[in-house]
């Protein structure tokens, strides 16, 4: 994983390498036999296509099938997917997932615009709407349905900023109160600059074997329990609740059985908090929680490191940081640090499972990963 | 997405779902669909102000974008001409016109 910067000053390429070269010193593999590189937005920022062919040249590993996967912000969640399936297929054995995003460097209209892509143009995007937007609409409707206030949304991003302070490669290291994200500036209103995640520079890297293999490389491998991905409609507008994402709940459920585990058996959790409600949403939608009621587990204090299911542990998109399409992995690469016990000051005491949650678009696609100690 | 003094669309005439432009088939159900034609009356189901546009709106902000059900008709997002600070979720609506590819709507007085 690259630390995570609003101008790291380095490009795309740059990133990727730096981070598949930290894994596969870190993984000790003698070999790549095919690369996923996820990836939101190359072609419109950085005018840049056909990264798989890009970044395995970058490596020195051209020859090798490498592919670029692109789900919006889930591309990282579902390039990891895409690798579980090609080892668990057997017609690959060492694959590299990575996944890279490139935001500094542009305005912030274009950024905005940017992450546009991922919806219906005709039917969304025409109108200006931004995807802070699309989540204040949500944040608005959910506020009022379940009677939760603002200031009780707000101790997610105070949560993920507390946990970023001893993560050295998190965007923030800046301890916020739920005061702090009620008084910074309206983005979208009734959401604030504290309730978002910001522009960022990233990437991040995970080698993929069966775990027999794993096994001549490591001591500690993790082992992947379960990888799942589900879709629903494009718009937010296409779906008669907006206070859940189906997707996140319809890959959860996949994940949950494949894996042979339930929510009650997960001892820590990443999830997509792109922006505050997002985070909430997702403790419910993954069966943590009831619906209207994730913002209890927060005041509860069970998602700090040290509560009954720690959340985010190393910051989380809002103070991690969120290049896009790297998020997913930067995700599952925290979940295996802590269940091989090598996250250092973000560890957590009780590391045995753990599920991350990417979401694409507005909840569009969603990947489910739960991850098990591989010894 | 003609204006007519209201919006032409599409319906299904088998499962009901509804859409704000031309389309050859039902996404649902895969039935031919016939072209509808929706008043433009419509309530808002939630709402934001946009303060930090995309590239392309910036003369625009801040401006309004809401959630819409249409009477009879869909679910859409559109622009409120009217400032946020009078809007409430449940308020009732107008079509107005359709400007740059956006449905523009006002609030019922």
């Amino acid at each position: 994983m690259t630390p995570i910067t609003s101008g790291s000053g380095k490009s795309l390429t740059q990133l990727f390498v730096e981070a598949a070269t930290e894994a596969i010193e870190d993984s000790g593999v003698d070999r790549i036999d095919a690369m996923y590189v996820g990836n939101m937005m190359s072609g419109f920022l950085q005018n840049q296509e056909h990264l798989g062919s890009l970044m395995a040249t970058a490596l020195g590993r051209e020859g090798i099938p490498s592919y670029k996967v692109e789900g919006a912000c889930a591309s990282g969640g579902v390039a990891t997917n895409a690798g579980v399936k090609a080892v668990l297929s057997g017609l690959e054995e060492i694959v590299l997932v990575g996944a890279v995003e490139k935001m500094s460097g542009y305005t912030t209209p274009e950024v905005t615009a940017g992450l546009m892509m991922a919806e219906d143009k005709a039917r969304v995007a025409a109108t200006g709407v931004t995807f802070v937007g699309l989540n204040a609409m949500i944040a608005r409707e959910y506020m009022r349905k379940y009677q939760v206030s603002h200031e009780a949304l707000a101790q997610f991003p105070v949560l993920c900023h507390e946990n970023a302070l001893t993560n050295p490669k998190a965007q923030f290291h800046k301890k916020i109160s739920a005061d702090d994200v009620l008084q910074s500036p309206l983005v979208a209103d009734p959401l604030r600059l504290y309730d978002c995640s910001a522009i960022g520079d990233g990437a991040a890297a995970l080698i993929l074997a069966p775990l027999e293999k794993a096994g001549e490389f490591t001591d500690s491998p993790v082992r992947i329990a379960s990888s799942a991905v589900a879709t629903d409609t494009l718009s937010l507008h296409q779906r008669k609740d907006i206070t859940s994402f189906e997707a996140s709940r319809k890959a959860a459920d996949r994940a949950f059985k494949a894996a042979g585990l339930g929510p009650g058996e997960i001892d820590l959790v990443e999830v997509h908090d792109a922006f505050s409600v997002l985070g909430v949403m997702a403790l419910e939608d993954l069966g943590f929680a009831e619906k209207g009621s994730g913002v209890q587990l927060l005041k509860d204090g069970d998602c700090f490191r040290d509560g009954r299911l720690p959340t985010n542990t190393f910051g989380g998109l809002k103070a991690r940081g969120h290049p896009v399409g790297a998020s997913g992995v930067y995700q599952i690469a925290e979940l295996a640090l802590q269940l091989s016990n090598r996250a250092d000051n973000c560890q957590v005491p009780k590391a045995n499972t753990g599920l991350a949650q990417s979401v694409g678009g507005i909840g569009s696609t969603v990947a489910v990963h739960i991850l098990k100690r591989g010894d | 997405m003609v204006e007519f003094g209201g919006i032409k669309g599409s319906s299904c005439p088998k499962c009901n779902w509804s859409d704000v432009f031309a389309i050859d088939a039902c996404p649902r159900c895969q039935s031919p669909v016939k072209e509808a034609r929706f008043s433009g009356q419509g309530k808002i189901v939630t709402f934001t102000l946009i303060r930090y546009p995309p590239k392309g709106f910036e003369k625009e902000a801040p401006y309004v974008i809401a959630m819409i059900d249409l009477e009879n008709g869909p679910r859409v997002i559109g622009r409120i001409v009217e400032e946020s600070e009078n809007l409430q979720i449940g308020q009732t609506v107008s079509f107005l016109t359709i400007s740059n590819g956006a449905l523009e709507f006002k609030v019922n007085q």
